[in-house]
């Protein structure tokens, strides 16, 4: 498994080559997220 | 054409016969089919759950990634095959959602951004049976068939694969895998359970009602004379199949029909060995009636 998922959105980054793309990529989304409020 | 492959996390677990059977079926027709590099889980229904914007970002950054790394088409858009249903149809649901939803897009592009990733909309993304039926064609099928499976087949196509978002066969009554199988020399069962859920993880929650959504399906498929169903989704392959006992059980009922991978019945009628096709894996074994079964 690539990346698994939970609930409590934990996020496990087995077997993802580019861990820092994956993070900055959902960091992203909470900064346009804040933004937005 | 090359066809990048997405193989998501179930065609690297519990569905790996789905993963082998498809590339032996692919390189037996001389398709290439390379997988997408550092591809991430598609977050499924459960992380949509959780947080939409950002199981959209998930499915945005497979999508990012094989437009950048893929070839493009005839059409420019790069050719993206999903076997498992969840990912096709999570990936085409973020497809739609970027396409109409301006406030998701933003928010999505902003996580691209910050990635240095970028996603123009220059993917299609594909279901291995829409690309065996529509563009390699049934008359190449038919040229590779050395052993005609003989077989009568329970096409089940699942909930997912042709609605909401797809457009490669009629949501209601789909037609693309009774073509298919019978151009391998099987015999599709006329039935009205072709896209009924089988409950997905309902097994795993509320375990009655998964159980029940099996039985009727397989109920079903038995009772019109089926030898086989054949699915194109991991997670109804792993329900219908390994809850076997379970389902009997809560049914008092005595269902032993296998359930395969329609890429494992192409694959057979191809002639390439059962080992290659992951045959074995199956809990309830299959035997085409053209060799022994």
């Amino acid at each position: 498994m690539k990346l698994f998922t939970t609930g409590r959105m934990a996020l496990r980054e087995e077997g993802i080559e580019n861990k820092e793309q994956l993070r900055a990529l959902l960091r992203g989304v909470e900064m346009a997220e804040e933004e937005a409020r | 054409m090359k066809y990048l492959y997405f193989p998501g996390c179930s065609l690297k677990s519990t569905g790996k016969p789905y993963e082998e059977s498809l590339k032996a079926v692919f390189s037996s027709l001389n398709v290439p089919l390379e997988e997408l590099h550092d591809w991430n889980c598609c977050g499924a229904t459960a992380y949509m759950a959780v947080d939409e914007v950002k199981s959209f970002a998930l499915s945005a950054r497979n999508l990012a990634l094989a437009e950048t790394l893929g070839e493009p088409a005839e059409n420019g858009h790069v050719q993206l095959v999903a076997p498992c249903s969840a990912c096709y149809a999570l990936l085409l649901k973020t497809q739609h959602y970027l396409a109409e939803k301006e406030d998701i897009r933003k928010k999505v592009e902003r996580g691209l951004k910050e990635a240095s990733l970028t996603y123009e909309g220059r993917v299609d993304v594909r279901h291995p049976l829409d690309v065996l039926v529509n563009d390699i064609g049934i008359e190449r099928v038919k040229e590779r068939v050395k052993s005609p499976l003989g077989s009568t087949i329970a096409c089940y196509y699942g909930c997912q694969i042709v609605r909401p978002y797809a457009t490669f066969d009629n949501q209601a009554d789909p037609t693309t895998l009774d073509t298919l199988m019978e151009a391998i020399g099987g015999t599709p069962v006329d039935w009205p359970m072709k896209t009924r859920c089988c409950g997905g993880t309902l097994v795993g929650t509320i375990r009655e009602v998964g159980f029940r959504l099996n039985y009727l399906i397989l109920k079903e498929a038995e009772r019109k004379g089926a030898d086989v169903l054949a699915t194109t989704c991991p997670l109804c392959q792993f329900g219908l199949e390994c809850f076997r006992p379970d389902v009997n059980a809560s049914f008092q009922a005595h269902i032993t029909l296998p359930v395969a991978y329609f890429t494992q019945l192409v694959g057979l009628a191809f002639g390439i060995s059962e080992k290659e096709l992951g045959m074995q894996r199956l809990f309830v074994p299959f035997k085409s009636a053209s060799i022994g079964g």
